[in-house]
């Protein structure tokens, strides 16, 4: 079936999107749970109208995320956390410490949109991330978790 | 009633079973039926149906609150 998703979804597609999903997977989870809505013929109507309308805004987000996807890409980021001997961290270090260590550059990310290629990190030393910044714009920058 | 669709109407059906020497026996064709809880996403609340497989493949063309509509219109859904 054919649906318009209403947020992001993970390995399926962005907010405005129209996909074909299997049935049970529109009906059961993705309806129920408000990522989608059926793309009825007038939903489908609506929906145009309302891309045509967001067409030229889309273009100013766009560079935007290419903006920050550069500056991103510049940055390099260090984590501090507390690290047993040999280098063995305690707990771990995911987005949410990313995120905020990148606040501290200025550098403002959802969350959400990161992604740690070998995540949970467990030991210092040299990582790599992702940032999904926009439909079009992925930025992959290497970041650095030093010990106290 | 049981054995009826609760969003096509379809019912049991009654035929004849017919054996090489055109012996006729009554018997009965049943609908393709089976409970399921559907999403109302604008009043946001589930209802459970007893439907025909015909009803739920409409129901993912037409959408469930289109379906139920027109079930409600023909009169086999309250």
């Amino acid at each position: 079936m054919e649906v318009i998703l209403k947020k992001n979804v993970d390995n399926l597609g962005y907010t405005n999107d129209v996909v074909t999903v299997k049935p049970g997977y529109g009906r059961n989870f993705l309806i129920p749970q408000g990522y989608a809505v059926l793309a009825t013929a007038s939903a489908k109507k609506a929906h145009e109208e309302i891309m045509k309308q967001k067409s030229h805004k889309d273009s100013k987000i766009l560079a935007e995320a290419q903006e920050l996807g550069t500056k991103l890409e510049g940055t390099s980021v260090k984590i501090v956390t507390k690290v047993g001997e040999k280098g063995k961290i305690f707990g771990s270090v995911n987005t949410l410490q990313l995120s905020e260590a990148l606040k501290a550059e200025g550098i403002d990310v959802d969350r959400k949109s990161l992604k740690i290629k070998d995540e949970p990190i467990r030991e210092v030393g040299t990582y790599e991330a992702t940032a999904n910044l926009h439909k079009d714009v992925k930025s992959t920058f290497s970041f650095e978790v030093v010990g106290e | 009633m049981s054995r009826v669709c609760q969003l096509t109407g379809k019912s049991v059906m009654v035929g004849n079973n017919v054996s090489h020497s055109q012996r006729k026996t009554k018997r009965k064709f049943y609908p393709n039926l089976f409970t399921k809880k559907f999403f109302l996403p604008e009043e946001n609340e589930y209802i459970t149906l007893k439907i025909s497989a015909a009803a739920l493949r409409n129901i993912n063309k037409k959408g469930i609150s289109a379906c139920v509509k027109e079930a409600r219109e023909k009169g086999y859904l309250k």
